[in-house]
């Protein structure tokens, strides 16, 4: 990560301050979130450099689970005349 | 001359990005609709490239809820957490 970091600076990118925390949500898989990362910028290419640890957060697998319950419940309901 | 220096940091490419959310502490948000992002996990790098529109926390925990679809209390909690930011 250090060493990213310094390519990163060489590379004229500023600082974003003032930043709470990102979250990365993906579909179908686990969403990354940070608190208090460290993100960079390229103004000119609008690419965004995050640095930190990330937490992963499974909020769809959990969701899964809740679906197919419902899922299923539908399916017995269906079957009831 | 990013683009190189990126390759150097050996990123990968993350797949299925729906909505990239960065919270302010002036309590704005930006946020990246479907960006290109790409990653080392091992070096806590992550590359984000796309344009981020301004919007309000409500609107994007919103977005985030609606892709959620149904919710539990479990994902409640967490966004209560997060909202308590604001």
């Amino acid at each position: 990560e250090r060493k990213a970091r310094k390519a990163m600076q060489k590379k004229g990118l500023e600082q974003v301050t003032g930043i709470n925390s990102v979250t990365i949500i993906r579909k179908n898989a686990p969403m990354f979130s940070f608190s208090s990362p460290d993100v960079y910028r390229n103004a000119t290419s609008d690419t965004w450099i995050v640095f930190g640890e990330p937490r992963i957060d499974n909020l769809g697998k959990m969701m899964r689970p809740r679906a197919q319950q419902s899922a299923r419940a539908s399916a017995s309901a269906a079957q009831v005349p | 001359k990013l683009a190189s220096t990126l390759k150097q940091l050996n990123v990968q490419a993350i797949p299925d990005v729906d909505t990239i959310n960065i919270f302010k502490n002036d309590g704005k948000v930006l946020g990246f609709n479907a960006p290109r992002l790409s990653a080392n996990l091992e070096a806590n790098t992550f590359v984000i490239a796309g344009k981020p529109s301004e919007k309000s926390p409500e609107q994007a925990l919103t977005e985030m809820i609606s892709q959620m679809g149904s919710f539990g209390p479990e994902s409640l909690s967490q966004l209560a957490k997060m909202a308590g930011g604001f």
